[in-house]
């Protein structure tokens, strides 16, 4: 406990925590299961180039999906602008996307020859919705883009219906949502496909990775070919192609980091009511949380920062920091100030984008945060809340450490 | 080995290889090292974004490459994609390229909206080389030169400074097929190389099973790379025209680690079979073999033969079904040239003679770990027995 400010990090105390916090789930794949799929590699000398490995783990997470075909690359970054530029509508180049999301999605959609058109999100789910994106397509658009946020999901039927009412193509970034389920239905088949992460700061720890779930043939074999040079079964150059292989050695990983999922996402789950609990006691702070009537992966704790709240996001952030308690920012800047290329159009406001970059952030999270972490963080936030005008006064006359 | 026409598999004799016999380098490190590697990543917890593997690989590639900046990247596509972005290639520039080369090297610019103007090569050296690229340059407006170490065999690169000067245009090198070859080709004083891109797929000598790596001495162009591959691993902020992701894990290299401690090992394993290679065919009429003296493409890894269909009474491509059929797998990128590939064929192309006719008869012979010295004698011994019947066996696929 903080008796005075002297004891915060901040102002010259020692840290609460000796080895840093942080917001990444770092799930510790399943080490005997990674060394013996990574041993058959190894014998066999296959290290890449759709090897058995990959095969095993597209099948098991098509599976895990109920979708038809999984189709695993070398990142999701790589995965998304592949299927982006599969999807869109030829001769058009506009993707309607939220502003709220990932910050470098507008990099994603450059490298697939795209430009994005950015929209607000709902306030309820902080997610897109068909009201907030249909003003933003037009005889442009050639793909739609839906990213589900942190902790809850977009508005799927909407923005299905939306792409049927305009005859648009739609893929779901999915990285946040996986492990989810949608009126009892696994995320992975809603759309025209969906895309997911295998970096270890998700779920499922691939070292590095991504994959895109889809019950579309064409589509599933095209980026097949896509992610092979260009090559289809018989080895010849067909269309425009990179090398986007996700190797052996990151397939053995997933599968192995997959096969801990439903003891990571149990573990998840009580660490996210711990915070629950401990956050309920301070005003001020809301924790965005899970719906226990579906699916989730509970890896994320989301926090609103009120009126009531006496520090600014970014005050609040810093002291925390100092304290190695990695908390961060939740998804800022927003993408439409932010992004290097965009169509701007002035009839499109973004209320909800503007205040949820100023006022969510996310604390830690996974691997390296136990339960009585957990109680030391709702501690020192509560000290941070009761001494808050005292630290706002402090701060605002330099003496900072 | 083959008595009869019928003992040839594509005549339903039995296979030479029960299993097939892959193409590429595939050289693996030692299981207990690559366990002992993969218990310390876990033992970190750290599975990528700049780790210290990657930190202690990249400075290995320095220090044996004598070169100021390593950047280590996702593949060799996504080298390439970030070198263009970073020498500020745009979208509709043009890049004169070899009409030969490994296909993706194209690919990558392609996807990039970069328009590829193919260049014949040098008949002796079988390489882009500046009096070839000059009058391209004298023509058209050319935003940079891409040249290819093509099997290892190294370009001209103190030609290339001059024209770099002389036209004030930007060459970047595809290396893939080059390290451990002249390794001291990167370094220059005069500064004449903006890059080079080496991949480090497992077909190559030095492997991380996937994976590339970009060797410059102009910082500003390591900056950009260094920017664009994610935020872990920069020195720091700089421009660049779009973000990426091209991170390379601790897996990723952690095992190149272990292949360049096997490396002079794996060259010399290369070299044994390539002379055994030429040994074999040297007395085979119209097989000619590329880059024959191992001191010009040091790494051995490539074995380049030619077929002269007139000499040897099979073509190229009756002598690739042959071995097919065997289970040999073989690398099949250099038997179109590049403006022949149904992908490329909308871009403009000058003639390009000596490119067609090493297309038409070139060919990769399987060289790698894999490839015991008994399974060399086995492929040439089908070498020469097809020689010997070229008659009978031409006669008989024609029937066929």
């Amino acid at each position: 406990m903080k008796k005075n400010l002297e004891k915060f990090a901040i102002f010259g105390g020692s840290p609460v925590f000796d080895s840093v916090k942080t917001t990444m789930n770092l799930p510790r794949p399943d080490k005997a299961v990674f060394l013996r799929e990574l041993k058959k590699s190894i014998d066999s000398h296959v290290i890449t180039d759709n090897g058995p490995q990959l095969l095993q783990l597209e099948n098991t997470l098509a599976k895990f999906h109920e979708t038809k075909y999984c189709i695993a690359f070398c990142s999701c970054f790589v995965a998304m602008s592949i299927t982006l530029r599969e999807l869109a509508l030829p001769g058009k180049n506009e993707v309607v996307v939220p502003s709220l999301t990932y910050r470098r999605m507008s990099d994603i959609i450059a490298w697939a020859g795209l430009v994005p058109r950015f929209c607000d999100v709902d306030e309820n789910t902080l997610g897109v919705s068909s009201d907030k994106a249909e003003g933003c397509i037009n005889e442009n658009t050639a793909v739609i883009l839906a990213p589900h946020p942190i902790s809850n999901l977009c508005d799927i039927e909407g923005m299905i219906g939306l792409a049927k009412k305009y005859k648009l193509p739609i893929l779901f970034d999915a990285v946040e949502a996986n492990g989810g389920s949608h009126e009892g239905k696994k995320i992975g088949s809603f759309g025209d496909a969906e895309a997911f992460s295998l970096h270890p700061s998700k779920i499922i720890n691939g070292a590095e990775g991504g994959y895109i779930t889809t019950n579309n043939k064409k589509l599933a074999e095209s980026l097949k070919y896509q992610r092979n040079y260009g090559k289809n079964e018989h080895d010849e150059i067909t269309q425009l192609g990179i090398n986007a292989h996700l190797n052996e050695m990151h397939a053995a990983m997933a599968f192995a980091s997959f096969s801990t999922l439903n003891s990571l996402i149990n573990s998840n789950k009580k660490h996210h009511l711990e915070y629950q609990k401990v956050l309920e006691c301070i005003s001020g702070l809301r924790l965005v949380t899970y719906p226990l009537s579906e699916s989730r992966n509970w890896k994320s704790v989301l926090v609103e920062l009120e009126e009531s709240w006496p520090l600014t996001r970014e005050m609040t952030l810093e002291i925390l920091n100092q304290e190695r308690v990695w908390a961060r920012a939740y998804y800022s800047p927003a993408q439409h100030t932010s992004a290097k290329k965009q169509i701007s159009a002035n009839d499109i406001a973004f209320p909800v984008t503007e205040y949820a970059v100023k006022r969510y952030m996310l604390l830690p999270f996974g691997f390296t945060v136990t339960i009585g972490d957990i109680k030391k963080i709702g501690d020192l936030l509560l000290e941070i809340r009761n001494y808050g005008e005292d630290i706002v006064e402090k701060l605002g006359s330099g003496d900072v450490v | 080995m083959k008595k009869s026409l019928a003992d040839l598999a594509i005549f339903g004799g039995k296979l030479l290889f029960a299993k097939v016999l892959p193409a590429g380098q595939l050289n693996v490190p030692d299981w207990g090292k690559i366990e002992g590697m993969c218990d310390a990543v876990f033992d970190r917890h750290y599975f990528t974004n700049h780790g210290v593997l990657a930190k202690e690989l990249e400075e290995k590639l320095c220090v044996y490459l004598n070169v100021n900046n390593a950047i280590t990247l996702t593949n060799e596509s996504i080298s390439l994609m970030y070198v263009a972005t970073a020498l500020g290639l745009k979208r509709g520039a043009k890049v004169v390229v070899p009409a030969i080369a490994p296909p993706f090297v194209v690919q990558s610019l392609v996807w990039m909206g970069i328009e590829p103007v193919f260049c014949d090569i040098d008949k002796r050296s079988f390489l882009l080389t500046p009096d070839r690229v000059r009058p391209l340059l004298e023509e058209q407006k050319i935003s940079a030169i891409l040249a290819s170490d093509l099997w290892g065999a190294l370009c001209d690169k103190a030609g290339f400074s001059k024209i770099t000067k002389e036209f004030d245009t930007p060459v970047f090198y595809d290396a893939t097929h080059a390290f451990g070859c002249g390794a001291s080709n990167v370094k220059s004083t005069e500064k004449n190389c903006y890059a080079e891109v080496f991949s480090l797929h497992t077909s190559n000598v030095l492997s991380a099973g996937e994976g590339g790596f970009v060797a410059t001495d102009d910082d500003e162009i390591a900056e950009k790379l260094r920017n664009l591959r994610s935020s872990y691993g920069r020195r720091k902020d700089v421009s660049i025209p779009v973000d990426g992701n091209g991170r390379f894990s601790e897996l990723q290299a952690g095992f190149a680690l272990l292949s360049l401690d096997d490396l002079e090992k794996n060259i010399q394993a290369n070299k044994n079979r390539k002379l055994r290679y030429i040994k074999k065919l040297q007395s085979i009429e119209g097989i000619d073999i590329l880059l024959d003296d191992v001191e010009i493409a040091e790494n051995a890894q490539c074995v380049v033969i030619v077929v002269n269909e007139l000499n040897y009474g099979l073509s190229r491509d009756m002598l690739v079904n042959i071995l097919k059929a065997e289970n040999i797998q073989l690398d099949m990128g250099f038997t179109k040239t590049l403006p022949d590939i149904p992908i490329y064929k909308k871009f403009s192309v000058t003639p390009i003679p000596v490119a067609e006719s090493l297309a038409s008869s070139v060919m990769l012979l399987p060289n790698g770990d894999h490839v015991s010295p008994e399974y060399v004698e086995l492929i040439c011994s089908v070498i020469k027995f097809a020689h010997e019947n070229s008659n009978k066996i031409s006669n008989k696929l024609d029937i066929n």
